[in-house]
C-alpha cells in the first residue's frame, strides 16, 4: 500500500498528463453451491439491494457487477453466479475457475444434503488448481427459515473451521434476520461480500492478477503470496 | 252309417283343431315364415267344405223325402178313395215305415246341427286365438324395430364414439410427438444457450486479463518513470523515497529474468498447432515458476512487457535491405530493431515515436542472414548465417567480434542461452550446437528444423506468425482464436516477425526487401 502510494504521487505530477489513470480494479468473485441454495438470490441481493420477485435456475453463468469504494478506492466486484445443476454447468467450470479471486461456497441450512455437498465443491475448487492464498467463505443461506433449519451452526462451524474458512449465516430474503450482534442493524448480505472485498484488497496491495507464467515476477506479487500464505489462516479465525 | 261318420267328425276336428291352435300360439310370430301351419290350416278349411257339402247333400235328400211323403199322402187320399182293400193294408205299412225313417232322419239332422253348433264354436275360438296371436305378433314387431332403432342408435352413437376416440388418439399421438420435438429443441436450445454462456464467461475472463494487464502496465509505466525521476532526488533520499525505491529496483531485476525466461520460450515455431504444447510450457511455468534460476549478477536495462496490445495498422513500411530480409528482432529494451537480409549485412535500426531511423549497418558475414538475436543485456548481437557459421558482433563495433564455425551448412537458427556466455545454433546440417564464447568451442546433437518462425508476444497472450500470402497472423493462445489479420503491407511471403518486448510494436520482413512497423496506436 505504501509503495503504490507513493508511486502515484511521485508520477503524479511527472506523467499525469501522458498516462492514462489506473482502471478500476475488478475482483472476480464466484459463487459456488447445489442447486436452489439461494445463490443466483445472494448475488442478486448484493448487487441490486433487493429480493429477486421469482428466479429460475441459472444456465451456466450469469455476471453481477457492483462498484464499491473501499478506502477510498473504487473497486469493482463482479460476482460468478454459477449453475448449480449438474447439467448446466459441466461444460462452464473451466471458465468459472480462470482467474478467479475469491470463492464463496453456498449451502441452505434448511437443506442437510446441500451441506453435505460442501466437500464435493471444495474438491472441484482444489481440481482447479485454486492456491490457498484464494480466500474461500462458507455462507449458510435462508437462515430466516428458523423453523426448518437441518445444519446447526455448530456443525457448519466446525467444518469452516476444519477448511479454514470463515462461516457466515445469513438470508437473502431478509438478511437482517441474523440476531447476532455483528451484522447488528445493516444488510448481512452486503456485509459478507464486502468483508470478502476488503480480505482482496488488503491482500493485494498492486497486482490483481498473475498474468500467465509471470511467476511472481513483481515484488508486490510475491508480498500478496506472503500475505496470503499466512493469512490464510488468521483470516479463518479472525472472521469466526 | 251317418253317425259314425257324425262321430268321427266331433271327435276328429276337436283335436285337430286344439293343435292347429297349438301351434299357430307357438309360430305366431312367424305365420308367414313356417309354411306347415298354412299347410294345417289350408287341411282343415278342406275337411270342413267336404263336410259341409255331405250335409248339403243330406238336406237335400230330406227335402226330397218330405216332398215325396206329401206326394204318397196324395196318393193315399186318392187310394182312399179308389176302394181297394190289398193296397190298403201295404200302403199302410209303407207309411208306417216312411214314418220311422222320417223320425231317423229327423234324428240325424238334429244331431248333425249340433255338431256344426261345436265346429263353429270352435272356429271362433281358433278365430279369436289368431287375432290375440296376431296382436301379439304385431307388439313383437313393434318391440323388433325398437329394438332395431335402438340398436341402430347405439351403433352410432359407437360410430361417433369411435371417431372421437381415434381423433383423440391422434392427437395424443400429435401432441406426444410434439412433446418430442419440443424435447428436442428444447436440448438444443439449451445447448445454445451454454454455448453462448461458454462465450460470454471466456470473453468475461478475457476482459478481467486484459483489464488488469492494462492496469499493470500502467502502473509499471507508472513505477519507471518513479524509479527514473528517483535517480534525481536520490542524493537527497529521504525514508520514504528509498522505501519506494528498493522494491522498483528489486522488480527490475525480476522482470529482467522473467524476460530472459521468456526469450528462450519465444522459439520458432511452424503452425498454430504448437498451442497446445506452448500452453503446457506456460502451465508449467505457472506452477513452478522458477524453472530457470539465474544468477543475478547483471542488471539489464529492460523494456516493460505488461500487456501486448494487437496491431491494427502499419505505422511505417521501408525498404529496409538491398536483397530479401530473413530475420527480424527488437531488443530486449524494444528501442533498438536488427534486421538480416540475403545481403549479408545486419541492420540496426532506433525504433523512436512510431517510425524506424537507420542506426548501423554490421557487416561480416559472406552469405545471407538467416537470424538475428540480441542479448538480454542489449550490448550484443548475434546472427545466424548461409555461410554455415555465426557471427557475435557488439552494437557498438560494426567488426564481428566472434565467428562461430564448426557447421557443415547454413546456420538457421541462432539463440543466447540462459547461461552467460553460451550460446546455441541450429543448422540445416540438422545439428544444434552448444557454443561457449570464451572457449568458441562447441558440442552438437542432432534434430530436425524448421524454417517458418513464429513469435510469442512478450506477456504470453498471443503468438504471431507471417504467412506466405504476405500477411501478419495473430492468434491468441488462451482460446487459440486468430486475434487478428494485418494483410496487404507486403507483396511477397513473410519471412520472419518480432514483437517488441515493450510489447507496443510488431515488426514483419519479407522476401522482398520489405520491413513494416505495425502498432495499435
Amino acid at each position: 500500500m505504501a509503495e503504490s502510494g507513493s508511486s502515484v504521487e511521485f508520477s503524479g505530477s511527472l506523467t499525469s498528463s501522458t498516462l492514462p489513470p489506473p482502471r478500476t480494479r475488478i475482483f472476480k468473485i464466484i459463487v459456488i453451491g447445489d442447486s436452489g441454495v439461494g445463490k443466483t438470490c445472494l448475488t442478486y441481493r448484493f448487487c441490486a439491494g433487493k429480493f429477486p420477485e421469482k428466479t429460475e435456475a441459472t444456465i451456466g453463468v450469469d455476471f453481477r457487477e457492483r462498484l464499491v469504494e473501499i478506502d477510498g478506492e473504487k473497486i469493482k466486484i463482479q460476482l460468478w453466479d454459477t449453475a448449480g445443476q449438474e447439467r448446466f454447468r459441466k461444460s462452464m467450470v473451466q471458465h468459472y475457475y480462470r482467474n478467479v479471486h475469491a470463492v464463496v461456497f453456498v449451502y441452505d441450512v434448511t437443506n442437510a444434503a446441500s451441506f453435505r455437498s460442501l466437500p464435493a465443491w471444495i474438491e472441484e475448487c482444489k481440481q482447479h488448481a485454486l492456491g490457498t492464498e484464494v480466500p474461500r467463505i462458507l455462507v449458510g443461506n435462508k437462515c430466516d427459515l428458523q423453523d426448518s433449519v437441518q445444519v446447526g451452526t455448530d456443525v457448519a462451524q466446525q467444518f469452516a473451521d476444519a477448511h479454514s474458512m470463515p462461516l457466515f449465516e445469513t438470508s437473502a430474503k431478509n438478511p437482517n434476520s441474523q440476531g447476532d450482534g455483528n451484522s447488528g442493524n445493516s444488510d448481512h448480505v452486503e456485509a459478507i461480500f464486502m468483508t470478502v472485498a476488503h480480505k482482496l484488497k488488503s491482500q493485494k496491495p498492486l497486482v490483481l492478477s498473475q498474468p500467465p507464467g509471470a511467476s511472481g515476477a513483481t515484488v508486490n506479487l510475491s508480498r500478496g503470496r506472503d500475505d496470503g500464505a499466512d493469512g490464510g489462516r488468521s483470516w479463518g479465525c479472525s472472521s469466526c | 252309417m251317418a253317425a259314425l261318420s257324425a262321430d268321427t267328425v266331433t271327435t276328429d276336428p276337436g283335436g285337430g283343431s286344439e293343435r292347429s291352435g297349438r301351434v299357430q300360439a307357438l309360430g305366431g310370430g312367424g305365420w308367414s315364415a313356417e309354411p306347415w301351419k298354412g299347410h294345417i290350416v289350408r287341411q282343415l278349411k278342406h275337411r270342413d267344405r267336404r263336410q259341409h257339402a255331405m250335409f248339403q247333400d243330406l238336406i237335400r235328400c230330406y227335402s226330397q223325402l218330405l216332398e215325396k211323403t206329401s206326394l204318397a199322402k196324395g196318393l193315399l187320399s186318392c187310394s182312399v178313395r179308389r176302394p181297394s182293400a190289398g193296397s190298403l193294408t201295404s200302403l199302410l205299412q209303407q207309411s208306417s215305415r216312411l214314418k220311422k225313417t222320417t223320425g231317423e232322419l229327423a234324428y240325424q239332422v238334429v244331431e248333425l246341427q249340433q255338431q256344426i253348433k261345436i265346429k263353429e264354436r270352435v272356429l271362433d275360438e281358433q278365430h279369436a286365438r289368431l287375432q290375440e296371436d296376431e296382436r301379439w305378433r304385431a307388439g313383437a314387431l313393434d318391440q323388433r324395430r325398437a329394438l332395431q332403432e335402438r340398436a341402430e342408435q347405439v351403433q352410432q352413437q359407437n360410430g361417433e364414439l369411435k371417431t372421437k376416440y381415434d381423433a383423440l388418439l391422434e392427437r395424443q399421438r400429435g401432441a406426444e410427438s410434439r412433446l418430442r420435438e419440443e424435447k428436442v429443441r428444447e436440448g438444443h436450445l439449451l445447448e445454445d444457450m451454454i454455448h453462448l454462456k461458454q462465450q460470454a464467461a471466456a470473453r468475461m475472463n478475457s476482459r478481467n486479463e486484459r483489464r488488469s494487464r492494462a492496469r499493470e502496465a500502467n502502473l509499471q509505466k507508472q513505477l519507471q518513470m518513479a524509479a527514473r525521476s528517483k535517480v534525481a532526488l536520490d542524493s537527497s533520499s529521504s525514508a520514504p523515497t528509498s522505501r519506494s525505491a528498493s522494491p522498483k529496483n528489486e522488480h527490475q531485476d525480476e522482470s529482467t529474468e522473467r524476460q530472459r525466461t521468456r526469450l528462450f520460450r519465444s522459439a520458432s515455431a511452424t503452425s498454430p498447432r504448437i498451442f497446445a504444447s506452448i500452453k503446457e510450457l506456460f502451465d508449467r511455468k505457472r506452477r513452478g515458476h522458477s524453472v530457470c534460476s539465474l544468477e543475478e549478477d547483471l542488471v539489464f536495462p529492460v523494456g516493460l512487457c505488461l500487456s501486448a496490445r494487437v496491431p491494427v495498422r502499419a505505422l511505417q513500411v521501408l525498404e529496409a535491405h538491398e536483397q530479401g530480409i530473413n530475420a527480424v528482432r527488437f531488443s530486449s529494451s524494444s528501442d533498438l530493431l536488427a534486421t538480416g537480409g540475403t545481403d549479408r549485412v545486419l541492420k540496426l535500426w532506433e525504433v523512436r515515436a512510431g517510425s524506424l531511423a537507420h542506426r548501423a549497418t554490421l557487416d561480416g558475414s559472406t552469405e545471407g542472414i538467416t537470424c538475428v538475436e540480441f542479448d538480454p543485456a542489449g550490448f550484443r548481437i548475434l546472427a545466424a548465417s548461409y555461410d554455415k557459421s555465426a557471427i557475435l558482433w557488439r552494437l557498438d563495433d560494426s567488426v564481428p567480434k566472434v565467428t562461430l564455425t564448426g557447421h557443415s551448412r547454413k546456420v538457421t537458427a541462432a539463440r543466447f542461452s540462459s547461461v552467460l556466455h553460451q550460446v546455441v545454433t541450429g543448422s540445416a546440417d540438422r545439428t544444434v550446437r552448444l557454443w561457449d564464447l570464451h572457449r568458441a568451442a562447441s558440442e552438437g546433437f542432432k534434430c530436425g528444423s524448421d524454417s517458418t518462425k513464429a513469435v510469442i508476444s512478450p506477456d504470453s497472450c498471443y503468438l504471431a506468425a507471417g504467412s506466405a500470402d504476405g500477411a501478419v497472423y495473430i492468434w491468441n493462445v488462451s482460446t487459440g482464436n486468430l486475434e487478428t489479420r494485418l494483410p496487404d503491407k507486403h507483396s511477397s511471403s513473410i519471412s520472419a516477425v518480432s514483437w517488441s518486448l515493450s510489447g507496443e510494436y510488431v515488426v514483419s520482413v519479407d522476401k522482398s526487401r520489405r520491413a513494416v512497423l505495425w502498432s495499435d496506436i
